[in-house]
C-alpha cells in the first residue's frame, strides 16, 4: 500500500509523468501502454525510429491530444486541464513548427512574450542577432531551419522549468545543432531545467542527455542513464546448436542464415548476464548507443 | 542535358492515349467528360431540330463551348505531367505528354469538321471556330491569372469599343481571315507558355503571375468541391508579393485583451491589421473593382455625357453593393470557415501554442474567448453588409417578402459559418455527403434568394414569383433547421472537449 502511495506521490511531483498511455490512429496502435516520469532537472532523450510514436507520446504528455486510455500529468496537474501557472512554467517546440506564419520573427516573439511572466526579451533579441535571423522577415518566408530556431528562442525566452522539444535538431545545420545542444545543457546544468527531447540522432543524446528512453512500436523498451547503457546492455550471440538455450527475456532477437542467434540482453538485478552467456561458443559484445539502437530497432 | 533525347525509351501507344486520364484527378475528369458530352449531344440536338438555314453555326458554337472547356481544364494537365517528368528526369514521359496532346487534338478538331461538313456545313468556319475554342481554352489556363481577369472584361471592352472598331460579322468573308489571325496568335501564345512553364523551376503556384493550370495541381475548386481547404496559409503568404502582405497590428494585445490576441493567432482575415495592412489584404478584391469602373466607363463611352455619368454611377453602385454585400458576405463566411478549419487541422502550428499559452484561463474561459474571437468580427461585418444590402433593396422598392429573402440569404451565410465553425471547434466531422448536400442546397437557395427579388423590381414582374417566393421561404426554414442541428452537434462536441485547442 505504501509503495503504491509513494509511486503516486512521486508521479504527482514529477515535472512530467504518464501512466498507461494508449492511443491509436486509424486502427493501428501508436502508443501501447506507456509509463514514463521525468525527474526534476533531468535531460531525457526519447529515441525511436520514424513512426515509433515519439511525437504522439509528447503531445499526449502535454495534453495536446486526448489519449484513448491512460493519464498524463504536468507538474502534478492533469495535462488536459493545465492551469495558467503550470503553462507558464513549461515550453514546447513541435517538430517543424509552423505557427503564426503571418507574423515577423520579432512580432511573434513580442506577441508570445506578453503572456509569459518571466519572459526574457533581451535574450530573445540577442539570440535572434546571434543566430543571424532577420527580425522583420515574415516567419512564412524563413527557411525551415530558421523557423525552428525562432521557435527555440520563443521556448527558451520564457525561461521554462520544463522544456519539451520534439526533434529539435531535425532541420538544423551542424553548427546550429551544436549551439542548441549547448544551450539545452546550459539550462539543465545552471537553471535546473527539466528537458525532454525526442530525436533519432544518437550523437545528440550522447552529448546532452542524462537518460534515454527507447520507444519502439508504441512501447517503452528501455529506460536508463546514458552512461549505463554500455554496462547494462549487450548483444549475446549464440551458435546454432546452442540457440535452443536462448533466454526467454530479450529486448530483440534475430536469427541469422546459419542458424545462429543474436539477442539484446540486459544484466539482471545482481549485475549478471543471462545464463546462456556462459555456454561454450556464446559471445557477449558490448555495444555503443548507436549499435544498441540499431539492434533493437531492426 | 535533356535526358529524353539521350535515352531511347519506347512509348506505348496506350500510354500516350491514356496520358490525360492519368494526369488529372478523377472528379475533374468526370466533370469535364460530362460537360463535353452534354455539349456534343446539345450540338447534335440543335442540328436535328433547328429549322434555320445556318443551323450548323449553332451546333458548332455549342460543341466549341464543350471542347473549349475540355482544352482549358483537362488537356493542359498533360503539361503538369510533362513538368513532373522533366523535374524527376523520368525518361520518355515528357515526350508522351507532347504526343498525347497532338493525338487528342486531331480528333477534337477533325470529328466535328467532318461530321458537320458531311451534313452541309462550311468546313472552314467549323474548323476555325473549333480550333479557336481549343486554343483559347488552353490559353486561359496557361496565361498568368491576371490575364484571365482582363479576359473577363473583354465583352465589356468589345461593347465599349464598338464605336471605334467593329469585328466583322459571322457572315462576312473577312471573318475567316480575322479568325485565322487570332488562331495563329493564340497558338503562338500557347506554345510559348507551354515551353516557358515546362522549363520554369519556380514553385509559384498561387501568385497573380502564375498560370491557372498550376493550381490544378492541388485540389482546386474545379477538381474538388473542398479544394480550398487544401491551401496552406504559409504557402499563400510566401507566394504573395511583398506589397500585398497584410501586416498585423499588435497594439493592445496581451493578457488584458485575450480576444484580440486570439484573433492574431487565428490569422487570415481575423487578424487585427494596421490601415495599410487592411489595404494590402484587400488588394486582391479591390483590384477587380478598380478595373470594373473604367470598364463600365468604356462601355458607356459612346452615350451622351450626362447619361453616361449617371449610368456609370448607377451600375457601379449596384455592382459594388450587390457584389460586396451579397457575395462578399458569402465569401467572408466561407473564409472564416476555411481559416478555422485550417488552424484546427495542423498539429504543429497555432494549436499547441494556444493550448499551452498562459493567461487564457481555464477550459471554460478559453472556450468563451475563442468563440468571441471566432464569431465576433465575422458577425459584425456580416451585419454591416446586411444593412447595406437592405438599404439597396429598399432603394430598389422591393416587396417585403423579397427583402426578407435577400436578408435570409445573408443570414444563412452567417448561420452556415457558425454551424461549420462550431463543428470544427468541437471536432465533429459530418459525413462528406451530408455537408455537400447542405452546401449545394445553400448555394442554390442563396442564388435564387438573391436574384429572384430583382425580378419583382421589374416593371412587369414575373407571374411565377407569387409561388416561388413562399416556396423559397419554406426552403430557408428547412435549411435553418438543418444548420441548427449541425451547429448543436458541434457545440456539444466543443463542450465535451477538455479544452478547445485539440487538433482534428
Amino acid at each position: 500500500m505504501n509503495a503504491v502511495l509513494q509511486d503516486t506521490e512521486h508521479t504527482a511531483a514529477a515535472p512530467l509523468a504518464v501512466r498507461g498511455l494508449v492511443h491509436c490512429y486509424e486502427g493501428s496502435n501508436v502508443l501501447a501502454g506507456v509509463d514514463l516520469a521525468l525527474e526534476p532537472g533531468s535531460v531525457l532523450g526519447l529515441i525511436g525510429r520514424n513512426g515509433a510514436g515519439k511525437s504522439t507520446l509528447i503531445r499526449a504528455m502535454l495534453g495536446l491530444l486526448e489519449p484513448l486510455a491512460g493519464e498524463a500529468f504536468v507538474f502534478g496537474e492533469p495535462a488536459l486541464k493545465l492551469s495558467d501557472d503550470a503553462k507558464a512554467r513549461l515550453a514546447y517546440v513541435p517538430q517543424q513548427p509552423e505557427a503564426l506564419a503571418w507574423l515577423t520573427a520579432q512580432q511573434m516573439l513580442d506577441y508570445v512574450g506578453r503572456f509569459y511572466p518571466r519572459w526574457d526579451a533581451t535574450f530573445a533579441r540577442k539570440t535572434l542577432e546571434r543566430w543571424k535571423i532577420q527580425p522583420n522577415k515574415l516567419l512564412a518566408k524563413l527557411s525551415p531551419g530558421e523557423r525552428q530556431r525562432v521557435d527555440l528562442i520563443r521556448a527558451l525566452a520564457s525561461q521554462p522549468e520544463l522544456l519539451v522539444l520534439d526533434e529539435p535538431a531535425a532541420a538544423l545545420d551542424p553548427v546550429a545543432r551544436r549551439e542548441l545542444l549547448r544551450e539545452v545543457a546550459l539550462r539543465a546544468g545552471e537553471s535546473g531545467t527539466t528537458v525532454l527531447f525526442s530525436t533519432h540522432i544518437v550523437s545528440d543524446l550522447e552529448r546532452v542527455a542524462s537518460e534515454i528512453a527507447f520507444l519502439h512500436e508504441g512501447r517503452l523498451l528501455l529506460r536508463c542513464g546514458v552512461d549505463e547503457t554500455k554496462e547494462r546492455y549487450a548483444r549475446l550471440w549464440l551458435p546454432a546448436k546452442m540457440s535452443a538455450a536462448a533466454p526467454a527475456q530479450a529486448l530483440s532477437r534475430r536469427r541469422h542464415d546459419d542458424g545462429s542467434l543474436s539477442l539484446m540482453v540486459e544484466r539482471d538485478a545482481c549485475g549478471q548476464w543471462p545464463e546462456a552467456a556462459k555456454l561454450p561458443g556464446a559471445r557477449v559484445d558490448a555495444l555503443g548507443l548507436e549499435d544498441l539502437f540499431v539492434e533493437i530497432a531492426e | 542535358m535533356d535526358m529524353n533525347a539521350s535515352t531511347k525509351v519506347r512509348i506505348p501507344l496506350a500510354g500516350v492515349l491514356l496520358a490525360p486520364w492519368h494526369s488529372s484527378r478523377r472528379s475533374l475528369r468526370w466533370l469535364t467528360l460530362v460537360i463535353t458530352l452534354l455539349c456534343g449531344l446539345g450540338a447534335i440536338a440543335f442540328g436535328v431540330f433547328s429549322q434555320k438555314a445556318h443551323w450548323w453555326v449553332g451546333s458548332t458554337v455549342i460543341y466549341a463551348f464543350g471542347i473549349g472547356y475540355l482544352w482549358a481544364f483537362w488537356m493542359p494537365t498533360l503539361l503538369l505531367l510533362a513538368i513532373d517528368a522533366r523535374r524527376l528526369r523520368l525518361p520518355g514521359m515528357q515526350r508522351a505528354a507532347a504526343y498525347s496532346l497532338w493525338l487528342h487534338a486531331a480528333p477534337s478538331l477533325l470529328v466535328p469538321v467532318l461530321a458537320l461538313g458531311a451534313c452541309g456545313a462550311d468546313m472552314r468556319y467549323v474548323a476555325e471556330l473549333v480550333a479557336l475554342a481549343m486554343a483559347g481554352g488552353a490559353a486561359v489556363v496557361l496565361l498568368p491569372r491576371w490575364c484571365a481577369m482582363v479576359i473577363g472584361f473583354t465583352p465589356a471592352l468589345s461593347i465599349g469599343l464598338r464605336h471605334l472598331a467593329q469585328l466583322p460579322p459571322w457572315s462576312d468573308p473577312r471573318w475567316l481571315a480575322w479568325g485565322g489571325l487570332a488562331l495563329f496568335a493564340l497558338l503562338a501564345v500557347d506554345a510559348w507558355r507551354w515551353r516557358q512553364l515546362l522549363h520554369s523551376d519556380s514553385d509559384n503556384e498561387l501568385g497573380f503571375g502564375s498560370a491557372m493550370l498550376m493550381q490544378l495541381r492541388r485540389q482546386s475548386t474545379l477538381g474538388h468541391w473542398n479544394g480550398l481547404q487544401q491551401l496552406d496559409g504559409g504557402q499563400m503568404i510566401r507566394q504573395r508579393p511583398e506589397w500585398m502582405q497584410p501586416r498585423a497590428d499588435l497594439r493592445r494585445i496581451g493578457l488584458q485583451s485575450p480576444v484580440r490576441a486570439l484573433r492574431v493567432a487565428l490569422g487570415g482575415w481575423y487578424m487585427p491589421k494596421t490601415l495599410s495592412g487592411h489595404l494590402r489584404a484587400a488588394a486582391p478584391a479591390l483590384l477587380p473593382i478598380l478595373l470594373y469602373i473604367p470598364a463600365m466607363a468604356i462601355m458607356h463611352a459612346g452615350e451622351s455625357r450626362s447619361r453616361a455619368a449617371q449610368s456609370i454611377l448607377l451600375s457601379t453602385g449596384i455592382g459594388v453593393v450587390g457584389g460586396l454585400g451579397v457575395f462578399g458576405g458569402l465569401m467572408l463566411a466561407a473564409m472564416a470557415m476555411l481559416v478555422v478549419h485550417q488552424r484546427w487541422k495542423r498539429t504543429n502550428a497555432e494549436l499547441p501554442l494556444l493550448a499551452l499559452l498562459p493567461g487564457l484561463g481555464d477550459a471554460r474561459a478559453r472556450r468563451h474567448v475563442l468563440l468571441r474571437a471566432a464569431f465576433g468580427t465575422p458577425v459584425k461585418v456580416q451585419l454591416l453588409l446586411l444593412a447595406c444590402v437592405l438599404a439597396a433593396a429598399l432603394v430598389m422598392h422591393l416587396s417585403g417578402l423579397a427583402v426578407l429573402l435577400v436578408a435570409l440569404a445573408q443570414l444563412a451565410a452567417v448561420g452556415a459559418m457558425a454551424a461549420q465553425v462550431l463543428c470544427t471547434l468541437g471536432g465533429y466531422k459530418p459525413h462528406v455527403g451530408v455537408l455537400a448536400s447542405i452546401y449545394v442546397v445553400l448555394a442554390v437557395l442563396f442564388c435564387l434568394s438573391t436574384f429572384v427579388p430583382l425580378l419583382s423590381a421589374d416593371e412587369h414582374p414575373w407571374s411565377g414569383l407569387a409561388l416561388l417566393e413562399p416556396a423559397l421561404l419554406a426552403s430557408w426554414i428547412v435549411l435553418a433547421a438543418v444548420l441548427l442541428w449541425l451547429g448543436r452537434r458541434g457545440w456539444r462536441g466543443l463542450l465535451a472537449r477538455p479544452h478547445p485547442f485539440l487538433a482534428n
